[in-house]
């Protein structure tokens, strides 16, 4: 038997999670609907699709449970997750593991147990679809099959989703996916007072790459630029298609200073790296960065100088990063504490 | 119970014969109508009437159909529907 070695990758699973983009996000109809639909045809007060991120467990639709997220270490669904098959508690009172568990003996009274692990095309149980019932029951196995056919409509849903805020060549987040989250995040920091910066990187001369080598080639740098960004950008950092050969990239909990710091990275990295259809041509990169003023609570104007900043790059000779003038005051002061704060900070 | 699964399957889901969808969604339809049969399978083995499955099919397909839409208009915009 082949080991499941994804049942031991946390890390990657917690990626898996967050790739799918639905942590935190709204109660929506597609999914109630789906909960609704197992709880009539299973017949239990509760049901849930549970997402298991790693201090929590988050419900994305639920029926019968009053709270949106509990924490993991109490959860069922995290044991859930740990195995390839259902997850079956016919008397929690009965199982040392549950019996003195809070949601057992406290509201919402959980007796019985079914988890379906919510199993990602690349293999990571993100969560359960699970039904629960507040007295002791079995089980049988034709609600089993029903319930593992649903939850394999769940994951078919949240699937399409992330198809459809993905960019189909880059793998990086569509540009309108990328701005609802962007202006979350604004809003996010605007709210608390936290630094903000966001980059425009845009490929220097596609045009001609595009005319010498062809689409097919010019599409391959497109890729090679998302690849080195999404490699090197934090899981928190959103990293996004615009449209064409221009990218946007922006750093939650960031300085321009720091911001700065990692644009130029992949700016110096990318301009290396040599390409594969054509070893002796190495293609650069412009980019313009912005930072979140006090205040400030839209994404255009932010957009907009970040791209006023870029133009300037491109202006000025290209392959080089430019911070917005009305940053720059911002970033020569950043600049200072930069090098000893930039790790710290970014692997928090 | 293949035969009346599909069945049920195939009148639930004839409507995306004439929608035009991106080259990148149709793995994505596919995989989902193979699941659609598998519930309409289990409910059907689980003792359910025809009437509850189409119902529950139904309802199930709407959702996806509902997340469908939108993703052909974002690939669209976004350029994926070549």
């Amino acid at each position: 038997m082949i080991p499941d070695l994804k049942s031991d990758d946390e890390e990657g699973r917690v990626q898996a999670l967050n790739r799918l983009g639905v942590l935190d996000t709204e109660e929506e109809a597609p999914f109630d609907k789906i909960v609704a639909l197992i709880q009539q045809v299973v017949q239990v007060p509760m049901c849930a699709v549970s997402l298991v991120d790693r201090h929590r467990q988050w419900f994305k639709a639920r029926r019968g449970l009053d709270v949106r997220q509990t924490p993991r270490d109490i959860s069922f669904c995290t044991h859930a997750i740990r195995q390839s098959k259902p997850f079956v508690i016919r008397d929690a009172l009965d199982d040392p593991r549950f019996a003195e568990n809070p949601l057992v003996t406290a509201a919402p009274f959980i007796r019985s147990y079914a988890g379906i692990p919510l199993k990602t095309p690349d293999g990571y149980n993100v969560g359960t679809l699970c039904a629960i019932d507040t007295k002791a029951r079995p089980f049988p196995d034709a609600e089993i099959t029903i319930l593992e056919s649903f939850a394999k409509v769940v994951v078919d849903q949240l699937e399409l989703r992330q198809i459809a805020s993905s960019d189909y060549l880059t793998g990086a987040m569509s540009r309108r996916a990328w701005m609802e989250k962007a202006r979350t995040e604004i809003e996010r920091a605007s709210r608390h007072g936290r630094p903000l910066s966001l980059a425009v990187f845009d490929i220097d001369r596609f045009k001609s790459i595009n005319d010498t080598y062809g689409h097919a080639a010019g599409d391959r740098v497109i890729q090679d630029i998302a690849r080195l960004c999404m490699a090197t950008k934090r899981q928190s950092d959103l990293f996004g298609r615009l449209g064409g050969e221009e990218f946007v990239l922006l750093f939650p909990e960031t300085t321009v200073a720091n911001a700065t710091f990692v644009v130029d990275r992949v700016r110096t990295l990318f301009a290396r790296m040599p390409l594969s259809f054509a070893p002796q041509v190495h293609v650069t990169v412009s980019a313009g960065i912005a930072g979140l003023r006090p205040a400030e609570t839209d994404l255009e104007p932010l957009l907009q100088r970040a791209d006023g900043a870029l133009y300037q790059a491109k202006t000025n000779g290209r392959n080089r990063t430019v911070v917005a003038p009305e940053d720059q005051t911002v970033r020569a002061v950043g600049r200072v504490k930069m090098r000893c704060r930039v790790d710290a900070e970014r692997n928090a | 119970m293949a035969e009346p699964a599909e069945g049920l399957v195939s009148r639930t889901t004839a409507s995306l014969e004439t929608m035009h969808v991106p080259q990148a969604l149709h793995d994505s339809i596919e995989l989902h109508k193979r699941h659609l049969l598998g519930l309409a399978g289990a409910l059907l083995v689980g003792g359910h009437d025809e009437a509850t499955v189409q119902q529950t099919i139904d309802g199930v397909f709407q959702s996806y159909k509902g997340e469908l839409v939108t993703a052909i208009l974002a690939l669209r915009e976004g350029g994926g529907d070549p």
